[in-house]
């Protein structure tokens, strides 16, 4: 019996949707911004990142928490710049060769948020993102959307509204 | 609608140093700079304090531009109460200070303290 044959356009084209998930495209999704802090994987929506920043000159500012490296220019506006591990109870390390700042808003609050690693921009289905459960810690249960897996980890969907009121409030 | 800043305006800073870092104080709240007390800083009259300083004193121009109110963060955390806003240069960042509100004694050293 002969194999079936395929035209180099069929074979490409079946070659580049073997790997894709199927996604429902009527299911809403929504865009998010996949990252790494401390060894964990955490998410913002898109929608609340402005822009996705590597190898911005940071000034320390004195008087500040250790927890706010200081404030970087942006295209002529000063932004501040905090560390998200203090807030989220995890371990602070230092900024490794692949760090990137976020620039984060809400309102009328915005800042820079370090991050270890920016893994992923994905859209990701509503119905695959979880309620947060309840073995997050409370620090974490705070500041928690919800939590969803993303390449086969798990990823804890952070609300920036509440860190950023919080972190105002005097935590981290 | 957002309003367009005036490029013609401008603001006069006395620039010093203190614990390694620059700070600047608006010009027209300075109203002498004084010679050097017995450990060989500079001293600014600001209203009836003095005030000792580390070198170098300097009376810089800085565009509007340049200034940038204090980001909501760093206003809601920063011990330094006296700061006010930041200035942009090609070195870094100056710290802009209200002269009434810096501590008491000597601010140069309590400045060093929070550097």
């Amino acid at each position: 019996m002969s194999e079936p044959r395929a035209t180099l356009d069929e074979v490409l084209t079946a070659r580049r949707q073997s790997g894709k998930a199927i996604v429902n495209v009527d299911e809403p999704t929504v865009k998010l911004v996949v990252f790494e802090v401390a060894g964990e994987s955490f998410a913002f929506p898109a929608g609340s990142i402005r822009e996705i920043l590597a190898g911005a000159t940071v000034f320390f500012v004195p008087g500040c928490p250790v927890s706010l490296e200081g404030v970087i220019n942006v295209r002529g506006d000063i932004e501040s710049v905090i560390g998200l591990a203090p807030l989220l109870g995890l371990p602070a390390g230092e900024a490794g060769a692949g760090s990137m700042i976020l620039l984060g808003h809400d309102g009328a609050m915005s800042s820079g948020i370090r991050v270890d690693r920016v893994v992923d921009v994905a859209d990701v289905a509503r119905t695959a993102i979880q309620p947060p459960p309840a073995v997050l810690s409370e620090t974490m249960r705070r500041v928690a959307l919800g939590v969803l897996s993303h390449r086969a980890r798990p990823v804890t969907l952070l609300d920036l509204g509440r860190i950023f009121e919080d972190y105002a409030r005097g935590v981290g | 609608m957002p309003v367009a800043l005036d490029d013609r305006l401008s603001l006069d800073v006395v620039t010093f140093a203190a614990g390694g870092h620059r700070y600047g104080i608006e010009a027209s709240r300075v109203s002498a700079q004084r010679p050097a007390a017995g450990d060989g800083r500079p001293l600014l009259q600001i209203g009836d304090r003095l005030i000792a300083v580390t070198p170098p004193v300097e009376l810089r121009r800085f565009e509007a531009a340049a200034i940038h109110p204090l980001p909501p963060l760093v206003a809601a955390r920063c011990r330094l109460a006296a700061l006010l806003a930041l200035a942009l240069d090609g070195e870094g960042a100056i710290l802009l200070l209200d002269g009434d509100r810096l501590p008491e004694g000597d601010p140069a050293l309590a400045l060093e303290a929070l550097a």
